[in-house]
């Protein structure tokens, strides 16, 4: 955990599993099982950042639509500062989006192209029944200023924006009800990689400015590396690996981690490792017995195809999943 | 299957010209009916016995009908009557459509398996005996007339809306508005609405057609609106008691007829062809 970080959780994900049933065959009626998490036990402290890296299809985007109580999950509870969002009175579910905000990794797809950006960065406000229009209307000039637009653009329309500059109207978005916690999901990868720093230096910027917390998802292990306290890797819906960012990328345990560093392209094409991972990720609808890494781990002996591993305590604050550690 | 002429010209149109040319004629045809009190030599109504079935001519420039009333200036009026049935019913067929489309695709579920079994309930009857046999009940005024049309043809509207709100509450700026604490009037009014509002605007327009149509044939089965007020259906009606000898009486408020249901589905077949994103390049 983060030296400085205080005892309490904000969000806190116990045993999350997300399922789902797809029916298949026309005659004999098939139902398929999709498990897209299986089994998440993740906490984020107030100020704290953890990253969260896998490839495509491991689930990221579905724990991050569930920790923001898009999605209810399967199994397990979700807690925002001990605020379950599919449980209690809807009066007490009015305060989640105070807790929490999102931002999208397609800032295309994320801004509704017939409304103002000044409209979309005060909508929070205005489901909130928050401020009088000319209040809010100051609230926005401010959150614009924030991220490095001017007051003036609340006007014009997404189109008249580049990508780089929607996703600063996305944050702005993300931090007009002052949220404790931020979700990013892969929040930089649709951008050009000239703009990928600005970006993310914003999201520090803004970190060290207002003590957010965040949960910033990516496939980019030297982005995620760069943001974040913690780094939870995830594979096939489970955690496979979790530490603190400098443990995990001076001395990584898992198999599958080393694999995942070593395909990171360094800057000397002479020194570039040959990535370490062969095959494909597996069908989650059909996942591989006892470690669901087996099938492509370079490690694996004939015991791993049966005993599941249990996310261990390898070091202190350094979990692995893996039954050869 | 009636023949489209407007799918049959858009072979020889360009997109622009048919929405020119759709416009052109709905825009004229609005002037006319508008400005029908100004622009009619005679009050539609005047009887003027020296004058029965006068062919066209100077006096008459369109004729006169059986009880020797001017057919242009029953025309103007007629139109009038058609087009303020065609909007209202459509209003009607609209207002109700987009309201349980967008229910049905936002909340899905039960709500949903509701409103569409509703609106296959709806496209069993075929809708003009069932518009026939409401009208055979009630009396057959102008205001019924265009409830009973709007109450029969909200169904495709209907269909049409929740497909775009089934793909539009998953797209992450609906979902971003819900992160926001934004209830669901709020998502459907700003964010699904305006971006679902295309395709409705064409149905819309398609649908004025429709509905000029539907007013004219129950109009001219004398089921629509009643003599002494003029429409296009019932002049038809009218004159078909003497087409042999005076074939003006039908001639003149079926090319009404033809060429207003034309320039919508012009309108309408061009709108369609500007807004739909496969066709752009």
């Amino acid at each position: 955990m983060h030296p400085d970080a205080p005892a309490a959780t904000l969000l806190e994900l116990s045993g999350v599993a997300r399922h789902y049933t797809t029916k298949e065959g026309f005659f004999a009626r098939r139902e398929r099982v999709v498990r897209a998490v299986a089994g998440v036990d993740l906490t984020v402290a107030p100020g704290e950042t953890l990253g969260l890296v896998g490839e495509s299809g491991c689930g990221k985007s579905t724990l991050a639509r569930m920790a923001v109580g898009l999605e209810p999950p399967s199994q397990g509870t979700v807690r925002l500062d001990g605020l379950d969002p599919w449980a209690g009175s809807p009066a007490g579910r009015r305060r989640l989006p105070r807790l929490v905000q999102m931002i999208f990794q397609d800032p295309y797809a994320s801004l509704n192209p017939r409304l103002p950006i000044g409209w979309t960065v005060a909508e929070g406000l205005r489901a909130m029944g928050e401020g009088s229009a000319r209040e809010r209307r100051a609230r926005v000039a401010e959150l614009l200023e924030q991220v490095g637009l001017l007051p003036e653009h609340a006007k014009r329309f997404p189109h008249q924006f580049s990508g780089g500059q929607r996703q600063r109207v996305a944050i702005a978005r993300a931090l007009a009800l002052s949220p404790a916690l931020l979700v990013c999901d892969e929040p930089v990868s649709a951008l050009d990689v000239s703009v990928q720093a600005q970006v993310i230096n914003l999201l520090a910027d803004l970190k060290a400015r207002h003590g957010l917390a965040y949960l910033f998802i990516s496939h980019d292990l030297a982005v995620v590396g760069h943001l974040s306290d913690r780094v939870a890797v995830m594979y096939l819906g489970r955690v496979m690996e979790l530490a603190p960012a400098r443990a995990l990328y001076a001395g990584p345990l898992h198999p599958y981690t080393r694999a995942l560093l070593a395909a990171v392209p360094g800057l000397d094409p002479g020194a570039r490792r040959r990535a370490a991972l062969p095959g494909e990720t597996p069908d989650p609808a059909a996942a591989p017995s006892g470690c669901v890494f087996h099938p492509r781990c370079d490690r694996a002996i004939p015991a791993c195809a049966e005993a599941v591993p249990l996310l261990a305590e390898v070091a202190p604050g350094h979990f692995a999943r893996c039954g050869r550690l | 299957m009636m023949l489209n002429p407007a799918r049959y010209l858009r072979r020889f149109l360009p997109g622009g010209g048919m929405l020119a040319a759709g416009l052109f004629i709905v825009g004229s045809v609005s002037v006319a009916a508008l400005l029908a009190p100004f622009l009619a030599p005679f009050d539609p109504l005047a009887l003027d016995v020296n004058a029965i079935l006068t062919p066209p001519g100077s006096a008459h420039l369109l004729g006169t009908d059986a009880l020797g009333r001017d057919v242009l200036a029953r025309l103007l009026y007629g139109g009038r009557v058609s087009l303020w049935v065609g909007f209202v019913a459509v209003g009607i067929s609209v207002a109700i459509g987009l309201f349980l489309g967008l229910c049905s695709g936002y909340f899905g579920g039960l709500i949903d398996e509701a409103i569409m079994r509703g609106v296959d309930v709806m496209l069993c009857f075929p809708s003009f005996f069932l518009i026939l046999a409401v009208i055979a009940f009630l009396t057959p005024s102008l205001t019924n007339i265009m409830a009973v049309i709007g109450l029969t043809s909200w169904m495709g509207v209907a269909r049409l809306v929740r497909a775009e709100t089934l793909a539009l509450r998953s797209r992450d700026f609906v979902l971003a508005a819900r992160v926001s604490g934004m209830g669901a009037p709020g998502i459907l009014l700003y964010h699904i609405l305006p971006n679902a509002a295309a395709p409705v605007l064409v149905s819309a327009t398609l649908g004025v057609a429709g509905a000029i149509l539907t007013e004219s044939s129950l109009s001219f089965l004398g089921l629509g609106v009643q003599p002494p007020t003029p429409s296009w259906g019932n002049m038809l009606m009218e004159g078909k008691e003497v087409l042999e000898v005076a074939p003006w009486l039908s001639i003149f408020p079926g090319l009404a007829i033809l060429f207003t249901v034309l320039g919508y589905n012009l309108i309408g077949e061009s709108l369609r062809d500007i807004l739909d994103p496969r066709l752009r390049q």
